[in-house]
């Protein structure tokens, strides 16, 4: 065998051991646990799709579910509404401190997700900073920033904002703006042009940021726990429910099954684009 | 004037990248703007574009002050070095691409289509991406996307810099004729004095944001009005020395005595300190003398460059092969006519850092 | 299930955040293990290994026992009953000697073999208990036919109603119902816990449905953690008639104490260390609220007796009697007086004499035979039927 083969073997090796380990396995477990089911903590190793029946036809983790769907694409359509103009304005207007506010955007991450939630609990709640001036002005205190969906829509969008301003950021940057120019010579207003060559030219990184927004949103489960409220359970939060509180572990990896399906069923929705309508040029000549 | 630019000066930080440049374009004319990179012509292209705001000066087109009218609105159509042809769209989308933003009815968009993919030789590409086409096709994609309006004028920033040089002489061919079919302006900026001078009917030499000279193309070649033209279009040997009282004459140093043609612009040299710019293709070479040496010879082709040693002074002459059968080693004399010598003064060492 | 024992005097923040993580990171890694039985190392004969909660595990008693015994004392934490007896039933019988466990938790351990008894009346310190808690009294840890003692009782505590005192009239403070009265709609909560809700509300459902009192079909008195379908299906209409007047389902003391202390909530069901840093800041002088626990509602209330266990898998000898002397130490007065402080937790060990009187009232020392009258943590009769009841709720 010649080093040459060995050093393929090696860099396409690595990763599949890696992915099989940590992602297929895992994966595979689950899917084998859901098709068992639970008795008061036991679990019993008999194959059924009961679980999957129980899901399909039990109108409270369909409830979650929908709720989860819907939460995830008004954060995601928030996150890309908002990072546009950040991501543009820090492109025209950045200057020579673009580089520090693109790294800017990542000092979030040096704190956990957890932190960050129970900081923007401190923020939304009947104590947090908002209602707290409302009150002290004199104001009623705004019902629908404490343990609401509408807390949790804020939360989301706060956590994973700074994804999709880089995703974003990055994509134009790498786009060429000098397109723009082209499109006005030939007559296209400054917003024809956004819409004739700016967005189809970086639908692809729009895509990659609203998937890294959603994917997240569907199964996540502290924001929903801390902001959400009575009727702020989501699917996510249900899911850790079964494994972390009621041992109900079977039902919960059939609900993981279901997530992960509907996950890959919505990245292949988005990614169904024509990737040479976004200028996407590593497709070869053919 | 069809196109008429008035005194376009524009500020980058505090220097002048164009300085108060004055032009009057003609309904028909095809000019380039030639000048060594960073001289300011590709930002007073893009004045005129309208991509950028002249700090100063007036940009008119067709009569109309159009200085403050966005790019979009000015009628005018570009052709870019990187042609910039969208990456997301296909040929037959490039190409009609200024037709749908000036909301032209649908069958008339396919009926130019037909005409400029015809006339650009793209017929049956019409389908692929940019991605997929040679650096010629996309070439011509670009120029058809520039035509295909029928703009006011077309200007072209650079277009054939990125295309070998064989595709390029044919490419010139094609450009002019369109131009003359067209019959509309073509403003050509170009730092390659070739292609200026096998296209343009009138040429701008452009040198730190200020135009040097704008003539005929024939007159910048063989008249420069400037010691920069004098070295920057063609090839030329320089001399320095001193103008004879009476004018006649230049003493270039170790012997060599330039005979001057008479004139009030030699006369006003007399006496004083100059320098002389000769036209390689003016010196002729005749073998069998003693004066020169020649120390190498350059194979161009249809003709030679010949580097000869006079005196430990080196000159270039170019001739023909068919001319003689000369070998490196050989001695020769070289001649020139006095009209061939441009005289200017000398350079000053603020033009030298300018 | 998680019982949230956060040392009280800490920064909450912390234990909250690493509570949360592992709710998740445990759970997943909990129902991928299960099935592969992935255990830890085997016993070294110079280490004592227990399974506990972590806000008892304090380090200046570890360190004093390590050095007396010559052995390292290793801890594993756990966030709930169900989380431990899952460690067990998966082989940790083998991996730990020690184990804690609350309610009627221990029984369970016993009969399904994870635990084991031991010389209760050995111990030293087993003459300083509180008498509700002597073998005789307290029978949730002696096995009814051999009269073998099989655990020691440690902490105590209730699930009552801390309320605000100038909002809450005692005579409501007095029920159950206060927590579904929509008189102070808005002005509710209770813990995310899913067992306690529903055992709670199953108390006043059953009270409501007369079927508390009546003949039981298990043949057995009223136990909240084993309901009638019926009877779930009227705690399911109670619950979801109770989220339009919850605040929220609080996920930690911390944000439970500044909800009580902003007033934004006036009533809510918790193990009573809320109501304590309430009452010290009260008295500091810091908070002009005054709030007050119902330790047991006249319905009846739910209580817990944390417990020290020995598995099954340590054998009779050295390590049998490494096992019983970490008991015997930690249920001494003396370390009881500190864990106590440090936890906020009742003692079933009297150490009255080591307290003030303000001691002795804020940890409720005088009440500890309140804890005849309520019912013991417990695990209900069917996770899954109540998982559905409490998803139904989330999702109504």
């Amino acid at each position: 065998m010649t080093r040459k083969r060995l050093a393929g073997l090696a860099f396409l090796g690595i990763p599949t051991v890696y992915l099989l380990a940590f992602f297929v396995l895992p994966l595979l477990s689950m899917a084998v646990l859901s098709l068992w089911r639970t008795e008061n903590y036991h679990i019993i190793r008999e194959a059924s799709l009961g679980n999957f029946a129980t899901l399909l036809t039990e109108p409270a983790y369909r409830t979650f579910l929908m709720r989860s769907v819907v939460m995830a694409l008004s954060v995601s359509a928030l996150c890309i509404a908002i990072s546009w103009p950040v991501a543009y304005a820090i492109m025209l207007y950045g200057g020579r401190y673009k580089l520090m506010f693109s790294l800017a955007l990542a000092v979030p991450f040096l704190t956990g997700e957890v932190l960050r939630v129970i900081a923007l609990q401190g923020l939304l709640g009947p104590m947090g900073i908002i209602n707290a001036t409302l009150i002290r002005m004199g104001a009623a205190p705004l019902r629908f920033l404490m343990y609401s969906n509408v807390a949790s829509a804020v939360g989301l969008v706060y956590l994973y904002l700074p994804i999709s301003i880089t995703v974003i950021y990055l994509s134009l940057s790498n786009s060429d703006a000098r397109l723009v120019d082209a499109a006005k010579i030939f007559g296209a207003s400054p917003v024809q042009a956004f819409f004739q060559v700016t967005w189809p030219l970086n639908l692809f990184g729009t895509m990659i940021a609203a998937v890294l927004c959603f994917i997240p949103c569907l199964s996540t489960t502290l924001v929903p726990r801390f902001l959400g409220g009575p009727d702020g359970t989501l699917y996510g939060m249900a899911l850790s429910q079964q494994f972390g509180e009621s041992g109900t572990w079977a039902l919960g990896a059939a609900m993981g099954v279901v997530l992960f399906a509907v996950s890959i069923a919505a990245t292949a929705l988005a990614f169904r684009l024509d990737l040479r309508r976004t200028g996407y040029s590593g497709l070869g000549r053919s | 004037m069809y196109i008429k630019l008035e005194a376009i000066s524009k500020a980058y930080g505090g220097l002048w990248a164009v300085d108060r440049i004055s032009m009057d374009i003609g309904r028909d004319e095809f000019i380039s703007l030639l000048g060594p990179s960073g001289s300011g012509k590709t930002t007073l292209l893009r004045t005129i574009a309208g991509l950028e705001r002249p700090t100063r000066g007036r940009v008119l087109i067709d009569g109309a002050d159009v200085t403050a009218l966005p790019p979009h609105r000015r009628g005018v159509a570009m052709v870019f070095q990187e042609f910039l042809l969208f990456p997301h769209r296909t040929v037959a989308e490039n190409l009609c691409f200024p037709l749908q933003m000036m909301k032209m009815p649908r069958a008339e968009i396919a009926e130019r289509l037909k005409w400029i993919a015809g006339l650009m030789a793209l017929t049956g590409l019409e389908d692929r991406y940019p991605s997929q086409l040679s650096g010629g096709q996309q070439q011509r994609v670009a120029l058809g996307r520039g035509l295909v309006g029928r703009p006011k004028a077309l200007l072209l920033d650079e277009p054939l810099a990125n295309l070998d040089r064989e595709l390029r002489q044919e490419m010139e061919v094609e450009i002019r004729r369109h131009q003359r079919e067209l019959g509309i302006p073509f403003i050509y900026v170009t730092h390659n004095q070739e292609e200026a001078m096998s296209m343009s009917d009138r040429i701008a030499v452009i040198r730190g944001g200020r135009v040097e000279d704008f003539a005929g193309r024939a007159a910048i070649y063989d008249r420069p009005r400037t010691a920069f033209i004098a070295q920057f279009i063609g090839r030329s040997n320089r001399f320095e020395g001193t103008v004879s009282p009476d004018g006649s004459a230049m003493d270039a140093g170790g012997g060599l005595r330039l005979a001057l043609v008479p004139g009030a612009r030699t006369a006003s040299f007399a006496g004083s300190r100059a320098q002389a710019y000769i036209k390689t293709e003016k010196m002729s070479v005749q073998p069998n003398t003693v004066t020169c040496r020649i120390r190498d010879i350059i194979l161009r082709g249809a003709y030679c460059d010949y580097l000869l040693d006079a005196g430990g002074r080196e000159i270039f002459a170019s001739r023909p092969r068919s001319e003689a059968d000369l070998a490196r080693g050989d001695r020769v004399t070289v001649s020139w006519p006095a009209e061939a010598v441009d005289i200017f003064e000398p350079d000053t060492p603020r033009e030298l850092a300018a | 299930m998680t019982r949230d024992r956060t040392a009280f005097p800490t920064p909450p923040s912390r234990p909250t955040r690493r509570r949360a993580l592992k709710l998740m990171a445990g759970g997943t890694a909990m129902a991928l293990a299960a099935p592969y039985c992935i255990r830890p190392a085997e016993a070294q004969e110079n280490t004592l290994r227990a399974l506990m909660w972590e806000g008892y595990a304090l380090p200046e008693v570890i360190a004093a026992f390590e050095e007396a015994h010559g052995v390292r004392f290793t801890p594993t934490f756990f966030d709930g009953n169900s989380e431990a007896y899952n460690k067990l039933r998966v082989g940790g019988s083998k991996d730990f000697d020690l184990v804690q466990a609350d309610g009627f938790w221990p029984g369970l351990y016993y009969r399904e073999g994870l635990i084991r008894s031991f010389d209760f009346a050995a111990l030293s310190s087993s003459g300083g208990y509180f008498p509700t808690f002597k073998p005789e009294t307290f029978e949730l840890l002696m096995d009814a036919e051999s009269g073998d003692v099989f655990g020691a009782p440690f902490c105590w505590g209730s699930y009552g109603i801390t309320y605000n005192a100038d909002a809450v009239p005692a005579e409501k403070a007095g029920s159950l119902e206060l927590m579904f009265d929509p008189d102070f709609a808005g002005r509710l909560s209770t813990s995310a816990r899913f067992e306690e809700n529903i055992a709670m509300a199953g108390i006043l459902v059953a009270e409501r449905m007369g079927t508390k009192d009546a003949p039981r079909p298990d043949g057995k008195s009223f136990n909240p953690y084993v309901l009638t379908d019926e009877e779930l299906a009227g705690v399911e209409a109670l619950l979801i008639e109770q989220k339009r007047l919850l605040l929220t389902r609080y996920q930690d003391n911390n944000t439970l104490r500044q909800l009580l202390a902003g007033q934004a909530v006036v009533a809510a069901p918790e193990f009573a260390q809320v109501y304590r840093l309430l009452r010290a800041e009260h008295d500091a002088g810091n908070l002009p609220t005054e709030f007050d626990h119902q330790l047991v509602p006249k319905e009846g209330g739910l209580g817990w007796v944390d417990t020290w266990l020995v598995t099954s898998g340590v054998e009779d000898g050295g390590r049998l009697e490494l096992a019983t002397a970490w008991i015997d130490m930690i249920t001494s007065p003396e370390v009881m007086k500190k864990i106590s402080l440090a936890s906020g937790c009742s003692t079933t060990v009297d150490i009255r004499s080591l307290s003030t009187p303000e001691e002795q009232a804020l940890f409720l020392m005088d009440r500890t035979a309140e804890l005849e009258d309520m019912y013991m943590f417990d695990q209900p009769s069917s996770t899954e039927k109540w998982e559905r009841v409490w998803s139904n709720m989330q999702a109504a």
